[in-house]
């Protein structure tokens, strides 16, 4: 029984509610034990931590070369190493019968991933395919868990198993997020039609983050051709129409401008903005009155987009427009934009009124006065000058430190000119050295109009580089000395351009790229005998080297030896060989005739040892054979009807009698086409001994020489 | 004293006692349960995929890193090299030194090689005059501006930053935390991966980083604090950060997020006016006032919050400036619960004001201030000589061992979710704070909430108060 008792001795008028001291009691010895088990839990939560990682990190220590070898394994391995390769995948796929093995396998390649390109990316993935890892990720699919689902979504789209597309292309609209997610972005990744399958199917709202991940994968993939995303553009699903406009704009497609345009008129301030970046980009100026329209209709930052298009794209006709907006909006963001954009349309328009100073009064010295007298005859001849249409003031060249890199094209058009008619008239001037040379007669240099790409016709100059558009080349009076070319040139690398402040900042560009021309003839004549030589000699014919050519001669030599059943292994030849020599004079030109001999009697008797003992030595698989288990040894059939030769056949025959079934009958079906592939192999080899002539073994040389239309090179040889 | 009213007022004291202890309890278990169903959540979900992928998209927003600095010239250059180095592609530090007394400006513009700019400033922009807007010539520096103001106080340099950034979301931070590099992208996600929902603001969790190894600005060792003072403030933030916001995330009723490293959607930030100037509990009321305006306007609106630890900050080591932080946070407090006292069981405010304003109004405000009456009263009735001893020490045991058991359940998750003190020695640490913290620790805060809530009733005059950092331990 509980006793109730009070924080102080009772002696009220009032019933009032009971405590128990018991129940109190127990609550503490309740909570103690609590703070027991949470003491226990944290010490054994922080040792399997640490004792996991630690039993992570050496497996991972065991794996990691092992999995290195692999990827680094080449296709031109020798048989050696080959045999080596399948026996360290027969080692793994024991390694990995253990669940952690196995699953620390596949993170290790899952980590790999991420780091590799190339080939050993690609083996990398079929390595994972070949442990059977993928069956996992697949079965992971089926699970009721949310978190293994997406892991094993996860796992085939990072190990990019396409064969997973349209089992993951089902979770695209699944009622769980995480799982939706990342079906999306595996559909996209797995196969390139992905896109538009997401889409075109998609039912939920695409976060903005989902839209940076999808556009990542996209931007990621090799030789993507993007479909025109102006189809989406009247999607029902709202972020399908803002992604579709995002991709478009990233993709420069400009295929879709009506659609564009029309939706300014969208009700979603994302879906405007994202159509207003797109006609600012593409300089879609039929835009313009819509974008006036939706003005009124539009939130603050919308305006502000709007009046920054205009600025950009908009005319001097769409001034007034601007003033309106200026005079009418009170927020002093959307104004600030109205003028800039007025300023950015036809610059210096507003000037400056806020803060002055109404003291300052400019009062001109008389001197000063003077000078503006005499100035105003030049001023009147500038103005005409400077009445040229904006459009052909745009189109000016501008060579910045900022931009020059986009029209290199042009730049070297340029220079090829320049330098054909600099050349011409420096002959000139040798000729007519009595003439007095006033001015540098530049009138020669082409007037190099930027030529936009239609892209670029549509797109807007950037206001920065409007201020650098005027280039100043500036020029003196020369005479003509030795020294006229190199002066000619710094005079003309010498380049004011306006800085933003209007100051003339003097520029040398660098003239080291101009060819160095020379007069052939006379040139010619002065060089050495042997660089004449060379330049007089006619290629007569191509070296090809191709030593798995020889490799796979040699190979059917062995097999045809091995088919005539015939092989007899002289030892004592090899006794007889002093192979110091024979490597030696292998290498030297000076070679005897007796000597190459011996290197012919010595690759011969090498050749037949090999082909002794692959007849009568054992297959490797054998070994392995021997203590796999039945999958490992399908799997093995497989590698042995790769690099199998002839006596995996006779070792696959010994598996008639193989107690399994399905040894028996995968042995049966291996050899079968293994048989086929030698022959195969042995008739290709014949066909290329016909084909294959050696021809002048040039000692000097040490190369082979061959052609391979026999017929063609004896009418040739018989010839000379 | 007449004997019948006494009794009465004893009686239904305790009444009030007992269903606020019961009521408290059940509350801190409800929030254990929802904290770790999201700490669960969070993790298997943040599992998947690497986030740095996304550090170069074309599509990633624009964030201003706001950092309002105030006498802050002795460790100014490095904190702002640091905050220039996080891992972004889209992204401006803000620098508004608030008059600053020292030389704080002068030696930005020097290490930063910073010349004055030209730019319309909004005449309406709400705080202290702008004096001027500072650019870097130098290319690696181009993230940077700085912005020169008179001195008007913390919000109102944040004000200053939110209304001349011009990026969709802003960041309030303090100029001497530490964000770890790839905190900007985390920000983004939960700013990003909501789509039926606006998201209006993310908050983080702050660890403590005294006596931590940081080298180049980048956090090389985690230790523990050498201070007890500093300790026992990191085992509270470790509660009230994994289990507290952990739970109120969950339920999408987070009230707070820290000044220290706090995001908003700026539009919303500006919508709402910005900071208050006249409280001292800033960050806590922005986001009252957000909420407000969204519940106002009819969106759905969500306040994101990350667990990983992605901001570090020195917490006082110095008992008075302890003292004077608490009592600033209280009176905080209060001016909020008092600004929105409309919102006190407002079912037109949904959870936030049916749950989340009372929690806050009886647990956060009002727990100290009853805790401090029931001293009083068991010295009372010690000095009366009515106290019953065996119940009162059983009560008394069986809170100290509910607080022990709450604070062993917030180093568990650590360990479990993070484990940055794997350390034995660390570990063993924590929980001998976790059962001196009732008894020495928690007795200060008591005390400095009592203070503060006196100041604010009584209107005596105080401000910010002010903190000297020692800085973090160079490696």
């Amino acid at each position: 029984m509980f006793r109730t008792e009070l924080t102080y001795n009772i002696f009220s008028l009032l019933s009032i509610p009971k405590i128990h001291t018991d129940l109190l009691w127990d609550l503490s010895v309740l909570f103690g034990s609590l703070c027991i088990l949470y003491f226990g839990f944290i010490f054994f939560f922080r040792n399997r931590l640490s004792a996991k990682s630690q039993n992570i990190s050496e497996r991972r220590k065991q794996l990691t070369p092992i999995i290195s070898n692999f990827l680094f394994h080449g296709e031109d391995a020798s048989k050696e190493e080959k045999y080596e390769y399948v026996e360290l995948k027969v080692e793994i796929r024991e390694f990995i019968k253990d669940p952690i093995n196995r699953s620390i396998l596949k993170e290790i390649l899952l980590d790999l991933q991420r780091d590799l390109t190339g080939d050993a990316r690609r083996r990398l993935f079929s390595l994972y395919k070949d442990f059977d890892l993928h069956l996992d990720a697949f079965a992971k699919l089926y699970s009721w868990r949310w978190e293994v689902v997406t892991k094993g979504i996860v796992e085939l789209t990072q190990m990019q198993v396409e064969e997973a597309y349209l089992q993951i292309k089902k979770f695209i609209n699944h009622k769980k997020s995480v799982i939706r997610r990342h079906a999306q972005i595996a559909t996209v990744s797995l196969n390139s039609e992905g896109i538009g399958q997401f889409l075109d199917t998609t039912r939920y709202p695409i976060s903005e983050w989902q839209q940076i991940k999808i556009l990542e994968i996209l931007r990621n993939k090799k030789d993507y051709i993007p479909p025109s995303f102006g189809v989406w553009l009247t999607s029902k699903n709202k972020d399908v129409v803002l992604f579709a406009l995002r991709l478009i704009r990233h993709y420069n497609q400009t295929d879709a401008n009506a659609s564009v345009t029309e939706l300014l008129k969208h009700r979603n301030e994302e879906v405007k903005q994202a159509a207003i970046e797109c006609i600012k980009e593409f300089g879609i100026v039929e835009a313009i009155p819509t974008l006036m329209a939706a003005f009124k209709k539009s939130k603050r930052d919308t305006r502000i987009f709007i009046l920054d298009a205009i600025g950009t794209i908009g005319k001097e006709e769409h001034i007034p427009f601007l003033l309106e907006v200026h005079r009418k909006i009170s927020n002093f963001n959307v104004k600030s934009k109205a003028l800039s954009a007025i300023n950015s349309i036809s610059p210096e328009t507003v000037l400056p009124l806020e803060n002055l100073d109404p003291e300052i009064i400019v009062t001109k010295r008389p001197v000063e006065l003077e000078n503006e007298e005499k100035e105003t005859t030049e001023d009147s001849e500038s103005l005409q000058i400077n009445e040229i249409p904006s459009e052909t003031i745009e189109d000016d060249v501008v060579i910045t430190e900022e931009n020059s890199d986009f029209f290199y094209e042009d730049l070297d058009v340029f220079d090829y000119c320049f330098m054909e008619e600099l050349n011409e008239i420096l002959d000139n001037q040798k000729i007519d050295d009595t003439v007095e040379v006033q001015y540098l007669p530049l009138d020669f240099l082409p007037v190099v109009v930027e030529k936009p790409t239609p892209m670029e016709k549509k797109r807007p100059e950037k206001k920065s580089k409007r201020k650098l558009r005027k280039l100043k080349v500036s020029y003196e009076e020369v005479h003509p000395d030795e020294n006229f070319r190199k002066e000619l040139e710094e005079i003309l690398s010498r380049v004011e351009v306006p800085d933003v402040d209007g100051n003339i900042e003097t520029e040398y560009l660098n003239f080291n790229f101009l060819p160095f021309v020379i007069d052939e003839d006379s040139e010619k004549q002065n060089l050495p005998a042997i660089i004449r030589q060379i330049n007089e000699m006619e290629v007569d014919g191509v070296e090809i080297v191709i030593p798995s050519r020889k490799e796979k001669q040699q190979k059917g030599d062995l097999a045809n030896h091995e088919e005539q059943g015939s092989v007899q292994v002289d030892f004592d030849a090899c006794a007889m060989v002093n192979w110091e020599d024979v490597s030696y004079a292998g290498e030297q030109s000076e070679a005897t005739e007796n000597t190459k001999e011996k290197v012919v009697e010595t690759n011969s008797v090498q050749e037949q040892l090999a082909t002794a003992t692959s007849t009568y030595g054992f297959s490797i698989f054998e070994e392995l054979f021997r203590t796999c288990d039945v999958d490992s040894k399908l799997i093995l059939m497989n590698e042995i009807l790769d690099i199998g030769d002839q006596k995996e056949l006779m070792f696959l025959k010994t598996l008639d009698k193989d107690p399994n079934r399905k040894v028996r009958e995968a042995a049966g079906k291996t050899a079968a086409l293994l048989n086929k592939r030698l022959s195969k192999e042995r008739s290709d080899t014949k066909e290329e001994e016909n084909l294959v002539k050696w021809v002048n073994i040039d000692k000097s040389k040490g190369l082979l020489e061959f052609d391979l239309d026999i017929r063609g090179v004896q009418s040739e040889n018989t010839k000379q | 004293m007449d004997n019948g009213v006494f009794n009465v007022v004893l009686e239904y004291l305790n009444i009030v006692f007992l269903v606020f202890s019961v009521v408290l309890f059940t509350l801190y278990l409800f929030m254990a349960y929802l904290a770790t169903r999201n700490s669960i959540h969070y993790k298997h979900k943040n599992s998947f995929g690497n986030i740095s992928k996304t550090l170069g998209s074309p599509l990633a927003p624009g964030i201003t890193i706001i950092a309002p600095a105030y006498n802050e010239g002795l460790t100014i250059v490095e904190n702002v090299r640091s905050l220039l180095s996080l891992q972004y592609v889209n992204y401006e530090v803000m620098v508004v030194n608030d008059g600053s007394k020292d030389d704080t400006l002068e030696k930005l513009i020097e290490a930063y090689d910073l010349k004055k700019i030209d730019r319309d400033i909004d005449p309406d922009i709400k705080s202290k005059t702008i004096r001027g807007i500072y650019k870097s010539e130098q290319r690696s520096f181009a993230k940077l501006t700085v912005v020169d103001k008179a001195n008007g106080g913390k919000s109102d340099a944040l004000n200053a930053g939110i209304y001349l950034s011009e990026n969709k979301y802003v960041g309030c931070i303090d100029v001497d935390c530490l964000i770890v590099p790839e905190a900007l992208l985390h920000v983004v996600k939960s700013f990003y991966q909501h789509s039926e929902k606006r998201v209006i603001a993310v908050g983080g969790v702050i660890r403590v980083a005294n006596s931590c190894k940081i080298s180049g600005g980048t956090l090389e060792e985690i230790r523990l604090p050498k201070n007890w003072l500093a300790k026992f403030q990191l085992l509270e933030y470790t509660r009230s950060f994994l289990l507290g916001r952990m739970a109120w995330g969950r339920i999408d009723s987070l009230l707070i997020i820290s000044g220290a490293f706090g995001f908003f959607d700026r539009e919303i930030a500006l919508a709402v006016g910005g900071y208050d100037t006249n409280t001292v509990g800033e960050d806590m009321e922005i986001i009252f006032r957000m909420r407000r305006y969204m519940h106002d306007i009819d969106e759905p609106y969500h306040v994101a919050y990350i667990p990983d630890p992605l901001c570090w900050t020195e917490v006082p080591e110095d008992l008075k400036i302890f003292v004077n932080q608490r009592d600033r946070w209280s009176r905080g407090n209060l001016e909020t619960l008092n600004t929105h006292k409309d919102m006190f069981f407002n079912p037109k405010y949904g959870r936030l004001g049916m749950l989340s304003y009372p929690y806050w109004f009886f647990y956060e405000w009002l727990a100290p201030l009853l805790e401090f009456v029931g001293l009083l009263a068991i010295v009372l009735f010690i000095y009366l000589g009515i106290i019953n001893w065996e119940f009162f020490i059983a009560i008394t045991i069986t809170i100290y061992s509910f607080s022990i058991m709450f604070s062993f359940y917030a180093i568990l998750w650590e360990v479990y979710s993070y484990n940055q003190y794997s350390k034995t020695r660390d570990i063993l640490t924590l929980m001998l704070v976790a059962i001196l913290e009732p008894l020495f620790f928690h007795p200060l805060v008591v005390w400095s909430s009592v203070r503060g809530n006196y100041k604010k009733l009584f209107k005596i005059r105080s401000g910010w108060g002010s903190q000297v950092r020692k800085g973090f331990a160079k490696a």
